[in-house]
């Protein structure tokens, strides 16, 4: 790629550029999660062998684990050797365009008509001040999921529609043996040291009608919307029915496997289930949020080009690529998350996924979890706010202070 | 006096109290992996709500998707070669630094044993970005060799100062009355001080072995095609975003311990011939 | 040089340098060249890098800023109490860590050293916590301490006067808790090496010690110690280093939690780096650390001499 011969072809090639990028032999270089991994990571190989198929250009992928990515992702940005192609999400994109990372694709998108091609609302959280600096893929929310077997045998018909009803089924639905261990919880509820926290409280200060900040980017930790949200997880944790210090991955797990009634999550958790616990996976059944307003989450995979590649035309040809059609209609099959692609989502895949609809119907309303105007401060700020979550649930420390020592925190860090 | 039978006696009474004292000590220090094992006899995801002692379904079925859906062969190979070409180098490039440390007297001694440990002492973290950009510009990244070398400036600090402690408590004489033979520094190093230090060699081949077969930090940051993945990366990987599968996981910990073992079980025996018994002093 | 040069005086330079690499200067740096070039390439240059960066301004989220040298990192180290916090539950966790894996492995290597029959697999059961990786150790310590369905807490209902807890989110046990998990992982490494050091002492001197009929404490207290003077204090100091750097334990298990009660340094430093994205500050961090884990290997080091030469001794 360095010869100027080359580059003088690359040139010509931008002047000529097909809707998927005619010249041959390019080599791009794609910073992956879970390459190997059934699910996602098929769909990811089917997308790297459907791009060399239609390009002839070859790409490399670099392999990450979940648990690594993000790491991997500055490591590579601050030692400027990021590959072209870059999965990144709401919260870290910011962090991301400050560090001078991401090529702006609004150009590109209009000449290539990519635009029409992603549902409403799907290019929102990946835009900033009008510029879009990435291609969504996959989308998810949290909404309410519990196990229809053990609601029935509790006596309830309909689950949980208002966060009362939801600590209220919580406590039905908590089983103690003699010795008064917990042997089933009634619901789950992330309370570790650990991002998913946050987006625990800023689920419930939703319910209660708020949110972590107004809508010029103020912090309002300490409304009482969030207090109450707080107040209310205290309640389910103080009533013993959600696992206490728990991480959310273990959670999962557990209410998968039977061990707890309700939970509020995301799909990935019924292609879990059908696999691993096929016999009960009949029970498990999905409804809306158990609160009015918008449910939290948005796109967690998207597609970027970094501001430093030397091959923009093939890296953008991959990002067209993944948005064809044909990539997009197969991606149900591999994944459970919700695609971005207009129809992608044919009816035959939804009648054979019933659980999907809540999901679909809220993948475009939903809150996103980074705070509009501090998108790049998201690893800043989850931590405080986590700290004060269980300063509260743990020590005991009144919600309205250890909130307003968080807002002051929060203040300090990360005004504008 | 005690009387002969009386003695006997007593050692009786030491072996059974030593025998009562291994039992005990290894049934706490193996509880963890016995609980390892019954993670990875249990169907995936069933692990949190274990609450018996035994493994209420038992199954084999994690070490089979180990096997067949996730490349834990080829893991397992990378480790194999990097950790037997870097515990190997770090050996014979640890030792003989030892050795020359033990033996030739000359100024700054003192500070490159302090400099050589003090490499340690960064954390990981503070090191990483400079570290990939080294790597990067000397187009070591995603090679075996740049793990190799990694895994070597791990191995190495510790190798020094245990070989240099090993030969200290090796009289010099030996090897003076070697050199009076006509034997040259070298040879009197290779064949004299070596096979006496061997009892410690094999500890640092162990250490070695097993330091390069954990290592994370080298693995993760500067493998990127998974065709050079080693198993510790693998292991790691079953810790998903979105769960975390404990099952397949230990099932794959359990695996990943078997080449150590081996390594273990043919060194140990190395541990055990304590050369300096006997004649030498 | 080339190759025709050298064939001129077939012999002598082979000759030369043989006898230069074998003896005197030339042997010395054949012997210590290898291992200190790998060290010096793989991480004294990251090092001195990473002293450069902690006085520059490399902060990912102001990328602008980068370029601007000066002490600000140091001067805002001084006043941080986090940082200061940190140092001291690190100097903790490190503490008990090394004490806990010298005792364990003290005992374990005394018990397993003469063994005959099954001698490699009692030997092998002690080695065993070493080959599972810290990310697993990590995550079977957790499911074992977990307040509700750990198996830990599941025995202790068999134990009178002990009753379970959640150990990692108790103020008052996560830091222990923590120091155990590291103990079970670590402490084979101190005992392959306490191992090899109890096969180098010569059987004599036991022999003696019989003769003089010297007890089984006796026998520890004036032969084994002695003898493993010097082996023990470079697993002290690897321990040490070892417990100071210690990272995926305490990173998976609490995360630094609860509300910072096990907050170490190497948490701090990746924190930093990877939550603030302020790269320099977390490369002043790791300098702290430096300087902190030299500190305390230093002062290790000078007890142990002037105890030894105290006694007459010399390391």
């Amino acid at each position: 790629m360095k010869s100027p011969i080359k580059s003088a072809l690359l040139a010509g090639a931008v002047a000529l550029a097909t809707p998927f990028g005619a010249h041959a032999q390019d080599e791009i270089s794609f910073l992956v999660i879970d390459y190997e991994a059934p699910g996602m990571g098929d769909w990811w190989q089917l997308l790297v062998s459907t791009y060399e198929a239609n390009t002839g250009n070859t790409v490399v992928p670099r392999n990450t684990p979940a648990r690594e990515y993000y790491e991997q992702l500055l490591i590579q940005a601050a030692s400027g050797t990021g590959a072209d192609i870059l999965i990144v999400n709401p919260n870290n994109l910011g962090e991301m365009l400050a560090a001078g990372q991401l090529m702006p694709l609004n150009d590109l998108i209009a000449d290539s008509g990519l635009e029409e091609r992603i549902v409403d609302g799907g290019w929102d959280s990946l835009t900033v001040d009008g510029t879009t600096y990435a291609l969504p893929i996959t989308g998810r929310t949290l909404e309410l999921i519990y196990n229809s077997c053990y609601l029935e045998e509790a006596g309830f018909t309909e689950p949980p529609s208002t966060p009362q009803e939801f600590l209220d089924y919580a406590k039905a639905l908590t089983i103690t043996d003699e010795s008064g261990r917990v042997t089933r919880y009634g619901a789950n509820m992330v309370n570790a040291n650990e991002d998913p926290t946050y987006e625990m409280l800023l689920m419930w200060s939703i319910a209660f009608g708020g949110s972590y900040a107004d809508e010029n980017g103020n912090f309002t930790l300490d409304s009482q919307p969030v207090i109450d949200g707080l107040n209310h997880m205290k309640a389910l944790y103080d009533a013993g029915v959600v696992p206490k210090g728990m991480t959310e991955t273990d959670q999962r797990s557990l209410f998968a496997t039977g061990g707890t009634a309700m939970t509020i999550d995301g799909q990935w958790q019924f292609p879990f289930i059908e696999e691993n616990n096929p016999d009960n996976f009949d029970c498990y059944k999905s409804a809306s949020h158990p609160w009015d307003g918008p449910g939290t989450g948005g796109v967690n995979m998207a597609l970027a080009i970094n501001a430093a590649t030397d091959a923009p035309e093939a890296a953008f040809a991959f990002l067209e690529t993944a948005a064809s059609e044909e990539m997009q209609s197969a991606f149900s099959d591999h994944s459970p998350y919700i695609p971005y692609g207009v129809g992608a989502l044919t009816d035959e895949q939804r009648a054979a996924r019933p659980y999907l609809e809540p999901w679909i119907a809220s993948s475009g309303t939903a809150h996103p979890v980074a705070i509009p105007g501090h998108a790049d401060q998201f690893n800043e700020i989850w931590p405080i706010v986590v700290d004060a979550i269980l300063l509260t649930l743990r020590d005991g420390v009144p919600a309205e202070e250890s909130l307003a020592q968080a807002q002051t925190r929060l203040e300090e860090c990360c005004s504008n | 006096m005690t009387s002969p039978r009386r003695r006997r006696l007593d050692s009786v009474a030491g072996q059974v109290f030593k025998a009562a004292g291994i039992v005990a000590l290894g049934i706490a220090v193996l509880f963890p992996i016995y609980w390892m094992a019954v993670i990875a006899l249990t169907p995936t995801g069933f692990s949190r709500s274990l609450t018996s002692l035994v493994p209420a379904e038992v199954t084999l079925e994690n070490f089979v998707t180990l096997f067949t859906e996730r490349p834990m062969l080829r893991w397992l190979w990378n480790s194999i070669i990097v950790a037997a070409a870097s515990s190997f180098l770090s050996l014979a490039f640890g030792t003989s630094c030892g050795y020359a440390l033990s033996r030739l007297r000359f100024r700054g001694a003192g500070l490159v044993l302090i400099l050589v440990l003090a490499t340690q002492m960064m954390p990981a973290t503070s090191i990483v970005v400079p570290l990939y950009i080294l790597f990067r510009d000397f187009g070591l990244l995603d090679t075996m060799q740049g793990m190799v070398l990694g895994h070597v400036s791990l191995v190495a600090p510790l190798a020094i100062w245990m070989a240099k402690g090993f030969f200290d408590s090796i009289p010099a004489d030996l090897e003076g009355a070697a050199r009076i033979d006509g034997c040259t520094r070298l040879s009197a190093y290779w064949h004299v001080a070596l096979p006496l230090a061997m009892p410690g060699l094999a500890a640092i081949f162990i250490y070695g072995f097993v330091t390069s077969w954990h290592d994370f930090l080298f693995a993760k940051t500067l493998i990127n095609s998974q065709a050079l993945w080693t198993a510790a990366t693998g292991i790691s990987s079953f810790r998903g975003e979105y769960f975390t599968l404990h099952e397949l996981q230990m099932a794959a910990a359990l695996t990943f311990a078997l080449p150590v073992v081996i390594v273990f079980l043919v060194m140990q025996r190395r541990i055990v011939s304590g050369a300096l018994s006997g004649s030498v002093r | 040089m080339t190759r025709a040069q050298r064939r001129k005086r077939p012999g002598t330079l082979p000759g030369r340098f043989g006898r230069l690499m074998t003896e005197g200067p030339g042997f010395a740096l054949l012997m210590l060249a290898p291992a200190l070039l790998v060290l010096g390439f793989v991480i004294g240059l990251p090092m001195v890098k990473a002293l450069m960066l902690s006085f520059d301004t490399i902060a990912l989220r102001r990328p602008a800023a980068a370029g601007t040298y000066g002490l600000h990192n140091y001067v805002r180290l001084l006043s941080d109490p986090d940082a200061w916090g940190a140092v001291l539950r690190s100097a903790l966790y490190m503490l008990g860590t090394v004490a806990g894996s010298i005792a364990l492995a003290l005992s374990a290597a005394l018990l397993t050293r003469r063994v005959v029959r099954f001698r490699a697999l009692s030997r092998l059961a002690f080695l065993l916590p070493w080959t599972v990786p810290a990310v697993v150790t990590a995550l079977v310590w957790g499911v074992m301490y977990d307040g509700n369905f750990g198996v830990i807490n599941r025995l202790l209902d068999h134990i009178p006067f002990i009753t379970g807890r959640d150990w990692l989110i108790d103020r008052q046990t996560a830091l222990p808790a923590l120091i155990l998990a590291q103990v079970w992982n670590e402490f084979p490494v101190a005992y392959i090496f306490f191992l090899a050091g109890l096969h180098s002492i010569p059987d004599e001197l036991y022999e003696a010690a019989k003769i003089d009929r010297a007890g089984a404490f006796a026998q520890f207290r004036f032969i084994t110690l002695p003898q493993l003077r010097y082996i023990i204090a470079v697993i002290v100091i690897l321990l040490m280093i070892m417990g100071f750097k210690s990272f995926p334990i305490v990173y998976i298990l609490t995360g630094g939690g609860p509300a910072g009660a096990t907050e170490t340094l190497t948490v701090l430093t990746y924190n930093t780096a990877f939550r603030t994205l302020d790269f320099s500050y977390s490369a002043t961090l790791g300098i702290l650390a430096v300087l902190v884990s030299l500190v305390l290997v230093l002062g290790y080091l000078r007890v142990m001499t002037r105890a030894d030469t105290g006694k007459g001794g010399a390391v």
